[in-house]
């Protein structure tokens, strides 16, 4: 099982790469929830960066393409240095479209967050040719196991990081300072929280970027003490760092290369963190019926 | 002919959205199917469905619009098969599992559910490449693109025009999940998003106005002519959970739309039929992405902020022309000196004021106080059966 990380600055690769097998990077136009934005030069020298240390590299572009956003994704991925890319992690079919038309399905890795919950549907587009898939975030570690031994791609998990719960295409930050009448300063801020009077201890990152607005979990997720079992189903494992930063990636590869109870305590005290093991163990429930769920 | 699509939450809602206008009728099986609480419909009722559609010329689509489990999956072959045997016209599906038993198993047409959240050529393509005949778009598209996508594809186009809209892209969102433990691609919704929140920078309040991220309802009245003419194949609304009154009164007021825009190439009363759809609206509505990116007049701020819709107090079952004595069953108290207005399916109204009535054994009352009791009132107008009253 690799692990692959996002990344806030290329010239952290020089560090990273002792621990991580791959990196993943992406711009703004197309990415939603990036660590950082990098212009096609600064991609293609993190690819030629990567390269040097026989590491890979993935491009995110993780919006829901319109017809205007295929379109300038073609136009841009010209800019890229594709060949030198190991996988292109998009979230719908019509973005897979693209890569085929331009003769890269091979590279595709389709994340559509929360939509690949069973084994047929994980592996439904191996047919198609592109090269892995992520599963859902909101199923067990069963499930995952079930779906990954059963695998005909790549298979892709988020492994560590913030879990985002909510993605809008509306800038509901903006609205929401238009209609306060307060200063808007807060696009692709860190370090804004939503409370719910019910949960109170429970601040919620959210997130207006380009792309549009995203809350996250709580917890951070984690899920260090089960890699053995995920070796077995899973062949990439994503560590992701949005509200953090290059060097918390490193602690944490670190951790995920050996894991263990003192460090895993030490990371949390140091970053200020609370972590849990999101769905793992803890199965969302189907339909209710006759239950008010107002 | 473009076809005007309608929800419903049980039979008589069914019934009352063809009678009152709907080409087709979506509806929610027990089993594979999200709005968990819409009192969703056994083979028997789809069989009962069907055949009343069926017979009116119209259509009965049934969602199996989860997101699916493995676990889930057990018995979708034979469930799929047994709603072809009971006459259903095509599934609403988002997940390939879905899809692809459907086609395995059925001869049943599929509809790809705004779940998967279809927002480009490429992607309604992919899916009619798969077999997929008709894709529900997403919310997230304005009008121009909407045309751009209908010319640009063979596949049918239908497109949401009128009821509650997710804040999230559709199937994307797992609020409830986290939040409640109830999986919203499984039926379980919360509607986590509707509730309120503070929004905090680095633990400081931004504001006191509570954070929402609550929409407005869509209301498409004015653009159903640009969506005609876009050759988008259905027209949606939503909302199985909605009343009956809701449910004919929409139905009814975008019928008279559709109808007079093909009959005449123009709209002379927009106003008129906004009025008249208000009639059932309890929530604040604004056009959604079809004007563009929606700004702060299309959210909803303040959740108490819900306007007062008219009160439907009667189904009539029976109007006697002779005696010109309508006969209605009860669904709210009214009494004699109530303003009503009575609201046929085939759109024609009437205001009166009610002076007399009685029960169905001809006591002389001044109240109907009792769910479902029969009242006799004279009406000088010719009042059809299932029309609606309001109280005005």
């Amino acid at each position: 099982m690799k692990k692959i990380v996002t990344l806030h600055q290329i010239k952290a690769i020089t560090q990273l790469q002792q621990w991580a097998d791959g990196f993943i990077i992406g711009n703004k136009r197309f990415g939603a929830r990036l660590s950082a934005s990098f212009d096609p030069d600064d991609i293609n020298q993190a690819i030629a960066h990567a390269k040097s240390y026989q590491k890979e590299i993935f491009l995110m572009a993780n919006r829901i393409f319109n017809d205007e956003d295929c379109e300038a994704f073609a136009i841009w991925l010209r800019m890229i240095d594709v060949d030198g890319l190991t996988g292109i992690i998009v979230a719908d079919v019509g973005a897979m479209s693209v890569l085929k038309v331009l003769g890269w399905i091979s590279k595709a890795v389709y994340h559509p967050e929360t939509l690949l919950t069973n084994q047929y549907d994980a592996n439904v587009f191996a047919d198609e040719g592109i090269y892995g898939a992520f599963v859902a975030k909101e199923i067990t570690l069963e499930e995952i196991k079930h779906i990954g031994m059963n695998r005909q791609l790549k298979l892709f998990m988020i492994g560590h990081g913030y879990l985002d719960m909510f993605y809008s295409k509306r800038q509901l930050v903006k609205t929401f300072t238009i209609k306060a009448n307060v200063a808007n300063t807060f696009h692709d801020h860190k370090h804004l929280t939503l409370i719910e009077a019910k949960r109170d201890q429970e601040p919620y990152p959210i997130l207006e970027d380009d792309a549009g607005t995203h809350v996250f979990r709580y917890n951070v997720l984690h899920t260090d003490k089960h890699v053995d079992q995920l070796r077995r189903a899973i062949d990439y494992l994503v560590i992701d760092t949005l509200f953090q930063s290059d060097a918390y990636a490193l602690e944490i590869l670190k951790l995920y290369h050996h894991p263990n109870d003192q460090l895993r305590h030490d990371i949390i005290q140091k970053f200020k963190e609370t972590w849990d093991e999101g769905f793992l163990f803890k199965p969302t429930v189907y339909k209710m019926k006759g239950e008010s769920h107002d | 002919m473009i076809e005007l699509l309608a929800p419903a939450g049980s039979l008589e809602k069914l019934k009352i959205a063809i009678i009152y206008g709907a080409d087709a009728v979506f509806i929610g099986g027990q089993d594979f199917s999200l709005r968990a609480r819409a009192s969703n419909f056994s083979l028997a009722d789809i069989k009962e469905a069907t055949t009343f559609a069926h017979e009116r010329g119209k259509k009965v689509y049934v969602t199996t619009n989860i997101i699916p489990h493995d676990e889930d999956l057990h018995g979708l072959a034979d469930y799929l098969k047994g709603l072809a045997e009971n006459g259903v016209d095509a599934i609403i599906c988002a997940s390939p599992a879905i899809i692809d038993v459907a086609r395995t198993h059925t001869e049943l047409e599929i509809h790809l559910s705004t779940q998967q959240s279809t927002l480009s050529t490429n992607a309604v393509n992919f899916w009619y490449g798969r077999g997929v005949k008709r894709i529900v778009l997403a919310r997230e598209l304005d009008l121009q693109e909407i045309k751009t996508v209908t010319a640009k594809t063979k596949a049918d186009i239908e497109v949401f025009i009128h009821g509650g809209m997710c804040m999230s892209f559709s199937g994307r969102c797992s609020l409830s999940d986290n939040m409640t433990g109830r999986d919203a691609n499984r039926g379980g919704c919360a509607h986590s998003c509707r509730w309120r929140y503070q929004l905090k920078e680095a633990g400081k309040e931004v504001s006191p106005m509570p954070f929402t991220m609550s929409s407005k309802d869509l209301q498409a009245i004015k653009h159903i002519p640009d969506l005609i003419d876009a050759g988008v194949a259905s027209l949606k609304i939503e909302g199985r959970m909605k009343s009956l009154h809701y449910i004919a009164t929409v139905v009814s007021t975008y019928r008279r739309v559709i109808d007079e825009y093909i009959k005449t190439g123009n709209i002379e009363d927009i106003d008129a039929y906004d009025m008249e759809i208000s009639k059932a609206e309890n929530r604040l509505t604004a056009a959604g992405f079809l004007e563009g990116d929606p700004g702060v007049e299309a959210q909803l701020f303040d959740l108490n902020a819900e306007k007062p819709s008219q009160l439907f107090i009667g189904l009539v079952k029976f109007y006697d022309q002779t005696t010109k004595i309508v006969t209605i069953e009860q669904r709210n108290h009214f009494k004699c000196g109530d303003r009503i207005e009575i609201f046929n399916p085939s759109g024609s109204r009437y205001e009166m004021t009610i002076t007399e009535m009685t029960d169905d054994n001809g006591i002389s009352l001044d109240v109907a106080r009792h769910p479902q009791q029969i009242i006799n009132i004279p009406v000088d107008f010719h009042c059809e059966v299932d029309a609606m009253v309001r109280k005005l």
